[in-house]
Order: structure tokens, then sequence, then C-alpha cells
């Protein structure tokens, strides 16, 4: 008796998951019912999303939306979002409306991975933005590849560009290579430094950086000191003070988010800012900005960074960029706000100059995009980089960043 | 007599049944991944039913232990070139380790004060993987883990990786069931029910003890083992305190003790932030919401209320039977 | 190699950043002792009131320093009744795991709250303590005054609450002994309520001093949370003065730990520390020997 109903209540269950299941799959094309020849469950990437004229182009967008990195996931769904609108309100793309789908991808690796196969099988999907960070487009990269559209990562540490390899995944930008290495060289040719504190964060954009930059240096006998933080330090004072008594003439400060803030202001407490700086774009990010020390400005004058794009570019594209943002957000945008929107933009004229949203199609339309101008500067693809050029500016006292060289990779 | 082993082994062969025609019915890979993500989870679920739903000792570092596994792999693979099967023996050399290095302390510790010392090792082993870089290339993770391959046969698509996942859980779970309730289940729910009269009966408190630590913690190394060669990446970010939280919610929420408990629970908690995501930037806080109040109302965990509603309704027939008579 | 300036500058900045962890410890001791359980969602607490206290008091409403320090206090106030009523009191019978699964997941749930209802960026706070002192030539920010003079106040106030007047000895005998004092006539939950009550009061105060030293973000007490356990089972858990002694013991430790140690490592220390002394010496340094 405990038996009969042990199966009917399981059996109730199985069913409960499998109409779960079905009433989800029901949405792809057809189930994927048309098996024959392929890999069992390599699923969706066959259908090709609709072509009737009128239809939505529906693409998803895996921003950190929970998690430690969620203000970086709020500016990717703000900035495409804005775009979005705009273009739809201009007519759409060729008067197909374009449909962002923002799926959360969580701030972890394995956050990513739940999301990977949601996204690579869903079937209904004309690209992919996202995931943003170096260690989720690694963890997933391969997976979401196999779903054969488009995907555009802003993950570009070294490690991506060599075994992320599919043709289908392209990043908006500059890698890591080019941008750690031009910062780099300007301090050693500009700066003129002699013994640099290399001040890197323990992630995958803090390492990456890292190694591309030791290597440098030690090819052109360049000493250094290297220490380096976790993205949930409170305080950085030891490792000031190892740099300090290792007598670094200059620091090379690399990281983003929440400890960009304690980093500056331990160096300013422990009156390192007056050395040569050359530091990561976070000190452009107004909602960084905000976090620091009061005073920020006339304490890291003279500080080096380098970046694609910030508030203070002063063409017409980025005035109007960051009148609106702030107008709909309430705040001012970064530069990967900036990237976000332009790849909206970008992701438009490749439908456009496609002609349709066939996946091999829009591929290489987007692989032969040159000279396509954008806030965060001109997209040339170049194997699988849509742009390899980095602005350096200098922070003159005020907060604001002025010119000083832009940098183009090979 | 045959009717008695149809009668027990009914359930078990339909979940089996139901698992094997799952991917066939279900052709949707996003689905056959949540299993397959369900399994390498519920291995650990295992292997921590053995030490808190059994022996009451409470463990929060499942996800170090989980950890250890999957780095010990994904190292002997890339770096000395060995492939998925040969690793398994350092893998569960590993387990051994943590067993013992757990198992020992865990005599001297009981409860909050065990739970701040797992919760201590889970947080060593994720700053050690992140800052030893030069063995474990800490934040980017390690990449390109070669796939399992059985007799030349490599384990590439999700779907094949189900069914290899599903023959090591029906392997493991029939070993694990037999444990519980075998002689070694018991004396193991008699030690987390009175320590003190288990030893009076003769059970050996230590052997115990240490056996369900190692058990667990060669089972967390396994979770781990297959964890790195479904997607063939680790990244220390992964095993937080959270992740060792979401383990010890499997085991509590399905039914701690026992295996079909802890099937439920995996499933039900890989999946249940799934199927949230349909109410957007909220999923979270209403997942935490109804862990809480399961956590709060139930502790029996799910099977509980299934037994409690068996149960019940064994004893209403038993009256009606009676009341015919 | 070393300067005695940087062993100074440790060693003075390891005593700050240990009060810090002291009043961390003082805080959910107060729960532990009536209520056997720990608050593991304290991290989180910190957190939401820090939120309270900057985002919605200072930020928000633009209310200045002292009456957006009370109100914050006030609404920590009902946050303690809310939690303590929910989860504490309900809980306190249930075994270990359910205690740690309610408190964490209840911490998920603030934490949740936090980005909902604030949003997803850091907020901003005008340092509020500016300014840097010096002390034996070591920079600490003006901030480090105020955690020593809290520190020092909460210590005695808390000596004198719980050994002299009515309410604190009757918490002193909840702590000791439930069924006792339940016995003698004592409203156990009454008292956890208040002990509730008093924690997150500390922890009030606990943000609006880290809110000048560290960004106000979502994440902002989570190490500071689980080094506060560490602190607690060094000094000698379950003691006032055991969370002093061990939270500057480990802020010490911790900054010259990190000058022999690549400085990746900093955060193992604390938690090497917590497991040494629990092999070791579980009753901490202030501790007697149990059992």
């Amino acid at each position: 008796m405990k038996k009969i109903i042990a199966l009917v209540l399981a059996a109730l269950l199985i069913i409960g998951l499998l109409a779960a299941c079905g009433g989800n799959g029901g949405q792809q094309g057809g189930g994927g019912q048309e098996g024959g020849g392929q890999e069992s469950g390599q699923d969706g990437g066959e259908t090709t999303p609709g072509e009737a004229a009128g239809e939505d182009i529906k693409f998803a967008v895996i921003a950190a939306i929970t998690g430690n990195s969620a203000s970086d996931g709020a500016s990717m769904k703000n900035a495409v979002q804005m775009a979005v609108d705009e273009i739809n309100a201009a007519g759409g793309v060729n008067g197909r409306m374009l449909v962002p789908d923002f799926i959360d991808g969580g701030s972890t690796a394995d956050s990513a991975l739940n999301v990977a196969q949601k996204v690579a099988s869903d079937g209904s999907y004309t690209a992919i933005f996202g995931p943003h960070f170096s260690s989720q487009i690694l963890a997933i990269g391969d997976t979401l590849s196999e779903a054969e559209i488009p995907v555009i990562t802003g993950g570009t540490v070294k490690k991506v560009l060599e075994t992320v390899t599919s043709d289908w995944v392209i990043r908006n930008r500059c890698p890591d290579t080019v941008v750690a290495l031009a910062s780099a060289k300007f301090m050693v040719e500009e700066m003129g430094v002699k013994k640099v504190g290399i001040f890197c964060a323990n992630d995958d954009f803090g390492q990456g950086a890292a190694d591309i930059v030791k290597e440098y240096f030690d090819s052109v006998g360049v000493e250094y000191v290297s220490e380096t933080f976790n993205v949930d330090d409170n305080d950085v004072t030891s490792q000031c003070l190892k740099l300090k008594d290792a007598g670094v003439d200059s620091l090379f400060v690399w990281s983003l988010g929440t400890v960009f803030a304690t980093v500056v202001r331990n160096i300013i407490e422990q009156g390192l800012n007056t050395l040569p700086i050359m530091a990561s774009s976070a000190l452009t990010f107004p909602d960084i900005q905000a976090t620091l020390p009061t005073g920020w400005e006339e304490a890291t004058k003279g500080w080096y960074v380098n970046t694609h794009w910030t508030t203070d570019l002063d063409d017409e594209a980025s005035k109007t960029f960051v009148a609106r943002y702030n107008e709909l957000y309430g705040l001012e945008p970064n530069m990967l706000a900036a990237a976000w929107y332009s790849t909206t933009y970008w992701l438009k004229d490749c439908v456009e100059r496609a002609g349709s949203t066939d996946p091999a199609a829009l591929l290489k339309a987007m692989q032969e995009t040159q000279g396509f101008e954008t806030l965060s500067g001109t997209f040339n693809y170049a194997d699988r980089d849509l742009i390899r050029q980095i602005l350096i500016l200098e922070q003159d006292g005020t907060g604001s960043f002025i010119f000083v060289q832009k940098v183009i990779g090979e | 007599m045959l009717k008695n082993i149809a009668k027990r082994s009914a359930l078990p062969v339909i979940l089996l049944i139901v698992a094997v025609l799952f991917p066939i019915v279900v052709h949707n890979n996003y689905y056959i991944q949540i299993c397959c993500t369900s399994m390498i989870y519920l291995v650990a679920v295992y292997g921590l039913n053995f030490i808190t739903g059994m022996t009451g000792q409470t463990n929060l570092g499942t996800a170090g232990i989980f950890a250890l596994g999957a780095y010990t792999s994904a190292l002997f693979e890339t770096v000395l070139g060995w492939n998925a099967w040969l690793s398994l023996i350092p893998v569960i050399a590993m387990g051994v380790i943590i067993g013992f290095g757990l198992g020992f302390p865990s005599l001297r510790l009981q409860g909050i004060y065990l739970a701040l010392t797992t919760i201590a090792l889970t947080e060593i082993v994720r700053k050690v993987i992140l800052a030893w870089s030069s063995l474990t290339q800490g934040a980017l993770g390690i990449k390109q883990i070669p796939n399992i391959s059985i007799f030349g046969l490599e384990i590439k698509t999700t779907t094949q990786y189900y069914y290899f996942a599903l023959v090591i859980i029906v392997i493991l779970s029939i070993i694990c069931s037999r444990i519980i309730k075998g002689k070694w289940g018991r004396i193991m729910i008699a030690v987390k029910d009175n320590p003190e009269a288990a030893s009076t009966c003769g059970a050996n408190i230590v052997t115990i003890k240490l056996t369900a630590f190692v058990i667990a913690a060669i089972l967390g190394c396994l979770a781990g083992w297959m964890f790195c060669h479904n997607y063939n990446y680790v990244n220390p970010s992964t095993f937080t305190m959270d992740m060792s939280i979401n383990f010890v919610i499997m085991m509590s929420l399905g039914g701690a003790g026992n295996i079909y408990g802890c099937m439920l629970g995996a499933l039900a908690i890989t999946l249940l932030p799934e199927l949230l995501r349909v109410f957007g930037e909220y999923y979270q806080i209403i997942y935490a919401l109804i862990v809480v109040t399961f956590a709060v109302f139930l502790p029996g965990g799910i099977t509980s209320l299934i037994k409690r509603g068996i149960d019940f309704l064994k004893v209403k027939l038993r009256k009606n039977a009676q009341a015919t008579k | 190699m070393i300067s005695t300036a940087t062993l100074v500058q440790a060693i003075v900045s390891g005593i700050a950043m240990g009060l810090i962890y002291s009043l961390v410890g003082i805080e959910y001791t107060l729960i532990w002792n009536t209520t056997g359980m720990l608050n593991f969602a304290h991290g989180k607490v910190i957190t939401f009131c820090g939120y309270l206290f900057g985002a919605l008091c200072l930020k928000q409403m633009g209310l200045p320093l002292v009456w957006s320090l009370i109100l914050a206090l006030v609404l920590a106030a009902i946050l303690a009744l809310l939690m303590s009523s929910s989860i504490f009191i309900p809980l306190r019978t249930k075994d270990n795991l359910c205690c740690i699964l309610a408190t964490v997941m209840a911490g998920k749930i603030l934490y949740e709250a936090m980005r909902l209802i604030w949003g997803a960026f850091n907020v901003g706070i005008d340092n509020y303590f500016p300014g840097t002192i010096n002390i034996f030539g070591a920079t600490l920010p003006a901030t480090y005054i105020y955690v020593l003079a809290i520190a020092f106040v909460m210590v005695v106030a808390l000596q004198i609450f719980l050994n002299k007047t009515k309410i604190g000895k009757g918490m002193k005998c909840v702590s000791q002994n439930k069924n006792a004092a339940s016995l003698m006539g004592i409203n156990v939950t009454r008292y956890m309520r208040i002990a509730t009550i008093l924690s997150f009061v500390v922890c009030c105060f606990l943000s609006i001093l880290l809110i000048p030293l560290i960004t106000l973000s979502k994440e902002m007490a989570e190490m500071i949370a689980l080094k506060g356990f560490a602190a607690g089972i060094v000094g000698g858990f379950g003691l006032i003065p055991g969370c002093t002694v061990g939270g500057v013991i480990l802020g010490v430790v911790e900054n010259l730990a990190c000058i022999v140690i690549p400085s990746g490592y900093k955060d193992v220390v604390a938690f090497v520390l917590l497991i040494g002394f629990l092999l070791i010496k579980p009753s901490g340094i202030l501790g007697k020997k149990a059992k």
C-alpha cells in the first residue's frame, strides 16, 4: 500500500517536472524533433529566427544582474536598453524591432554555466551579448559558440584570446594584451620609470594584465615589485607599505569595482599618490568616482588612465549619450555602458548590411566591419576583435581627463 | 517473495526508467544540463548526508572539498597530462586526506564550532587557490580540461554526459542506500541522536565519525572530479560559502538521511532558481524566502512531509478496512 | 628591508582594524549568549544598517548626521524585532543546521533587498570624519578615533548594563541557563528580543564607522563579519572582553603576517588562527577550559 502511494506521488512529481520542461521547451522551434544527423542534444542552432518582414529581432543579453558585479551588469543592461529604445523609436532595423532578452548570468563562473545552455539551446536568438567578464566567457564561450550565432563578449584577457577560439565569439573591447602593453610602454617611454610597483587585483582582469606587463618590463630591463589584493579586501595598507619600503618610483594600478576605491584611498593615505601612476579605466567611471574619498581629484592629479571612453570626450555623440543616459537613469554612464551602447548600434548596422538575420550572413557582415564609428572608437574587425585601440588620458586635478595619446595595437 | 522484491524496487526502477527516457523525450539541452548539474551536486550531497544528515556533524565546508577534488583532477590532467580515469586516483586520495583532516577535529569540536571550522576551511581553500596563481592560474581558472573517454568514446555532448553521470548516480545510490540501511547507517544515526548511548552500546564513536568524514570527503572530491569535466573549466569564484550552504539546503530540503531526499533536494534546488527566473530581478529574493520558509516550517524536508502523508493515509485506510470488517 | 616605520604602521593599523573586529564580535556574542544561535546574517545586517544610515538618511532624506544616526538606530531596532520574532525565537529549539540555514537565508534576503531598494551601484557618501591622525608616526584615517571611542564606550557600557541593571542581569541569567531563568519567571523571549536589539544597535554603529573607511557597497561587511568569528574564537567565544582581545590580536597578527607572506594570503591568516585556536585552545585566550 505504502509503495503504491509512493509510486503515485513520484509519478506526479515526474509528470510535474516534465510538464515544466515541456512548457518551456515548446518555446523554441518545435522542440527540435528533427534529430536526424545531428549529435543528440545539439539543438537549436539550426533553426533560423523569423525572417519574415516585420518580425522582431530577439537577442540575448547575459548581464550580471545579481552578485558582486551587479553594478557592471546594471551598466550593461541600461546601455543596451537605451540603445534598443532609440533604435526602435527610429523605426527599428529595416522595420524590425529589436527585442533584448536580459538574462542574469550572475557574477561567478558557475552562475554563468547555468545560463549557458539556456541561451545556447533557445534557438530564437539572433545574437548573444555577453557575458562581459573574462572568467565567465572562459567558462561558457565554447558552449555558447555551439549555438552557432554571434556571441559578443567584453572578456578580453589574454587567456580568452588564446583559448576561446571559435569564430562566433567576437570581442567588443580592446584586448588586454594591447591595453596593458600600451600602458606599460607608456610608463617606460613617456613616464620614464625605473622601478614599477605593480599593484593588481587578484581577479581575471588584474592577473591577466599583470602577466603581460611583467613580461614587457622583463624584456626592456625595468625593475618591478608586484603586490596583489583581493576584490573583497577592505584595506590594502600592508601592500602599500611593502611597495613604499621597496622604493618603487611609480605604480601600475589595475583593478575595477568596489576595491578600486579602497586602493585609491589607501594609496592617498600612505602618501604614494604623488608618484607617477598608471591606473586602469576605473578612475574614469562616474559610479566609482562617487565612492572615492573627498578631494580625490586633487589627490590623484597627474594620474594616467587607459580607457576607451570617458564622459569628458567632447564629441557630439558622446555628449548626447551622457545627457540622455543621465536623464534616463539618474547617473552618468561609464566606459562599459558606452561600449555596450555602441555594440547595440553596431548589431543594427550588421543586420542591415547582411540583409537578414541568418547567422552565417550576419557573421560575415560582422567580420567585414571596417570603419564603423562608435563612442568607444572605430570598430575594425580583425581576428575576432572589434577594436584594437586605447586612449591614454591624464587626470588634470579637477576630475576631468585630458587626452594624451591614442595607441593602436597591431 | 518476488512480490516483495517487486514492491521494494518499484520506485527506483520507475525513477530509473524516467531518467533514462528523459533526454530522449525532452530534447532541450538546457534541461538536460540542469539534470547533469543536479547529478554532480547529488554526489556531493550524498557525502554531506553521511556527515550531517546521519552522523549529525555540522559540515559547511562541502564547497571546499568539492574545490579540492576539482582542482586536483584539473591540475593532474592539464599539468601532468594524465587522463581523467587516472586522475581519479589522486582525487580519491585527496578525499581520504581531507576526510581524516576534517574527521580528527570533529572528534573534539561540536556543533557551531565545527561549523565555523568548516567555513574557515572553505575560505582558506578558495583564497589559497586564488593566491597561488603560479600553480592554479588563480582567478583565470584552469581551462581545456580534457573530456572523459570511455573505451575511446569521448564524452563531449550534454546528453552523453547525462548518461555517464546517470550511471555513476545509480551505482552510488545503490552503495549509499546499502550503507544507510545497513549496520553503519544505524550506528551513524545513533551517534547523531545520542552519542553517549551509542558508545555504551559498543559503537566506536571515533571510527564512525572518521568513516563518515572519509566517505563524505571522497564523495565530495568525486563530485568535483565530475564537475570539472562537465564544462572543462574550473574557477575559484565558484567555490564559495554560498555553494556550501546550497549543498546543505539540498540535503535539508529534500530530507536528511535518505537517498530520495537527497535526490529530490539536489534536483529541486538546482531547478528552482531557474524556474523562478520568470520573476526577473526578484528571483533570488523569492528563492531565499522559499528556502527560509522550508527551513523554519519543514525542517525535516519534503520527504518527511511525504512520509507523514503516507503514514496518515495508511492509518486512514487501515481504519476504513477495520470499519468495513 | 622592513623599516620600523612600516612595522609601527602595521601594528597601529592592525590595532585599529582589530577594534572593528572586536565590535563585530560583541554584536554576535550578544545574540549567541541569549539565544544560543549564531547570526550568520550579521555581515548583511551591518551593511543594511549602513544603507539605512548612509543611503536613506544621509543622502535621500538629507538629514544631518546626528538625526540620521538616531533614525538609523530606530530602524535597526525595528529590524531586530522583525528578525528575532521570525527567526531567532521560533528556531531556538531546533537543531544547529536549521538555525544556520535560516540566518544565512535571512542574510541573503537582506542582500537582495539592498540591491532592489538602492540599486546595483555603490553609494558615495561624503566622509563625515575627514582627515588623518598620526600615532607614533603611523598614519590613520581620523575615523579610527571614533572607532576607539565607540569600542571603549560599548565595552564599558555593556559591562555596566549586564552587571548592574535589572534588564542586564536578566539577560545574563538567560545566557547562563535558559531553563533555570524561565523557571524563575524570567520572560526568556523578551530578553532575546532585547539582546537582538542591542546587537543590531552595535551593528548600526559599526556601519557608521565602516562607511568612511570602506566604500558603501553590498559586500561591505562580508569579510569583516567572517573575521569577527575568528576574533571571538581567538579571544574567548561568548565573552565580551574576549572579543575585544581577540579582535585586536587578529588585526595585528594579520598585518604583521602580511609583511612576510605574499599579500594575497592576508585573509587566510584569520581563518588559520580560527582553526588553530579551535584545535589547540577552543576556549580562546580569555576563556576558561570548558567541560
